[in-house]
């Protein structure tokens, strides 16, 4: 077992290394890659949140006024990317390294040196990306799917942004397996994979989602380098090749990607809601389940990103029932959470706000996901502002919604200091109402008609355009108080934070003080069904 | 070779997690290998 090595150690090095760049940049500790990935995800948000701001104010009214299109088709693409790829991901990654290895009762991730590989190949893939913005012919423009022909058209960044694709894909895939085999290895004895928290299963099943789709990514991406640079034609018609074929190994590893996104949501939040109720999840195993059926069926549901580009009747049948089925996994989740708060003794402090606002939002974005499964619907909806509007719905107010209350939840663990109360509601409110403000009126515009990806339009959306960009720039705004939050947290707060933060929490790592000791479990810790959110778990 | 790292290496169960990572990352090659070469199938069988 693992801790049997831990048990033999004589250990003197309970502190964190001295020096910045030892600290740092050579790190093996979870704790301390866990937080890179956090600042690196927020440093990338706000990157990401800019280009959205950008978008917004060309769309503030009707007519070309702050940039060229062709800019604007740069901004659209690398907002999509950066928030992708470089701010939700991560920011999943950063809470897995963070909290996996203290919630199994491990002492660390299984391979250290591999994750701080993992973390430092991220920035400079996004600095090869965020550097095509000054090459000459500008940066990736056709959107964040690529879809040939069109990004072959563009200039040479499709090298730089393939290469960045690569590197991504190798830090997530040697993420992916850094959490499979801490997982599988590194529990502490009388861990039972079925009284593992259900943030650390969400994690299990994500990390065997990206291990399977990553690699298809990077040879989607491969082969239109080489159909660029190397006069092959996979994709290309005039030389026997097939540009509808790249949508669907695209959207083979595309929509398992929106569960890579959403799963360790779902985690989260499970973790919250027992904790702000006062009762344990209801149905441990059907959410165990639930996960693990929403991760098989999201692999045979790819071509309903592709209900117009003229399948056989027999596959749109296929494809939109199985789309279909994924509201049940889905629902038995809500319901769940939903059940797990009827009549608990709730409290609402920011953590569980976020939570609830992501149940009732996510399923929002949940129920215009089933409208646009049917296909003649989806006929309707496809390439409008209603399929921005959804998964806007699902990713911000689903993913982003997750994220920041999970750093609510365990910033106090953390850091060893409770966050302001006040600032963190202030934050919670200001989100809640301008995301509505940003993103419930693009329904009614793509219901309407209004195109996606388009820097102009009709008249005739203006005000929906105008109130959606007004509660855009408001919402961009709200995020800066939770950056104050975080650093008045981090440095400045005086209240210090108990080991067990929250009354109603339960789980190992509410038995370490906070913040943590440098490494975790020197001894493995002695398991006590009672402290374990799931110890009990008979049905 | 820094304090953590030392550690960190006596603390894991080194065989097992490396048999995990290996066989993990050849699985990851093969979807990679894979994607690739049923392309390259289907682009044939079209001509």
């Amino acid at each position: 077992m693992a801790h049997d090595a831990a048990l033999m150690h004589d250990d003197h090095h309970h502190e964190a290394p001295e020096g910045f760049f030892h600290r740092w940049v050579m790190s093996t500790n979870h704790k301390d890659i866990g937080t890179l990935y956090l600042i690196f995800a927020l440093t990338m948000f706000f990157i990401g949140g800019a280009f959205a701001m950008g978008i917004r104010a060309e769309l503030f009214k009707p007519g070309m006024q702050l940039m060229q299109p062709y800019f604007f088709n740069e901004l659209t693409t690398m907002h999509a990317l950066v928030m992708i790829f470089g701010a939700i991901m991560p920011a999943f990654v950063g809470l897995a390294n963070w909290m996996v290895p203290i919630m199994i009762g491990a002492p660390d991730m299984a391979l250290p040196r591999m994750n701080n590989l993992s973390f430092w190949i991220l920035p400079f893939a996004f600095c090869l990306l965020l550097s095509t913005f000054f090459m000459p012919g500008g940066a990736p423009a056709a959107g964040w799917t690529m879809y040939p022909p069109l990004v072959l058209q563009g200039g040479d960044s499709i090298a730089f942004m393939v290469f960045a694709i690569h590197l991504m894909g190798i830090s997530s895939i040697m993420g992916a397996i850094n959490i499979i085999a801490t997982i599988l290895n590194m529990r502490a004895p009388g861990m039972d994979l079925l009284k593992m928290p259900l943030f650390c299963w969400s994690w299990l099943i994500t990390a065997f989602l990206l291990l399977a789709v990553m690699p298809v990514l990077a040879g989607a991406v491969t082969m239109l380098l080489t159909d660029k640079f190397f006069g092959t034609s996979f994709f290309n018609a005039g030389g026997g090749g097939d540009p509808v074929l790249y949508q669907h190994v695209f959207w083979f590893f595309g929509h398992p990607e929106v569960y890579i996104m959403i799963l360790p949501a779902f985690g989260i939040i499970s973790e919250i809601i027992p904790t702000f109720a006062r009762k344990p999840i209801f149905g441990y195993k059907a959410m165990v389940y639930a996960i693990a059926c929403i991760a098989f069926l999201s692999f045979i549901v790819w071509s309903h990103h592709m209900f117009t580009v003229g399948l056989p009747l027999g596959s749109e049948l296929f494809f939109m029932y199985a789309t279909m089925l994924i509201a049940v996994p889905t629902g038995v989740k809500v319901f769940n959470w939903v059940t797990t708060m009827w009549r608990g003794s709730m409290t609402f402090e920011t953590p569980m706000l976020f939570a609830i606002a992501f149940v009732i939002l996510f399923t929002i974005g949940g129920f215009s996901g089933v409208m646009m499964a049917l296909v003649p619907a989806d006929f309707q909806y496809n390439q409008t502002y209603f399929i921005v509007a959804h998964f806007h719905y699902v990713l911000v107010t689903g993913a982003a919604f997750a994220i920041i209350a999970g750093v609510y939840y365990w910033l106090p663990k953390w850091t060893g200091n409770m966050y302001s109360e006040f600032w963190g509601k202030m934050h919670f409110w200001n989100s809640a109402i301008w995301v509505n403000v940003l993103f419930f009126p693009q329904h009614f515009l793509g219901l309407a008609g209004m195109p996606r990806r388009i820097p102009d339009y009709n008249v005739a959306f203006a005000d929906f355009n105008m109130i959606s960009s007004i509660g855009g720039f408001l919402f961009g705004l709200s995020q800066i108080i939770f950056v104050g939050v975080v650093i008045h947290c981090a440095w400045f707060s005086k209240s210090r934070a108990p080991a067990k933060v929250w009354e109603g929490a339960r789980g190992l790592e509410w038995t370490l003080s906070s913040p943590p000791p440098h490494h975790s479990f020197v001894t493995p810790p002695v398991i006590d069904d009672s402290v374990l959110a799931h110890g009990d778990v008979l049905h | 070779m820094n304090a953590d790292l030392k550690r960190s290496e006596d603390m894991r169960p080194q065989r097992a997690a490396r048999r995990t990572a290996i066989i993990l990352a050849i699985i990851a090659a093969a979807f990679f290998v894979l994607s690739i070469v049923q392309q390259l199938v289907l682009v044939h069988s079209h001509h």
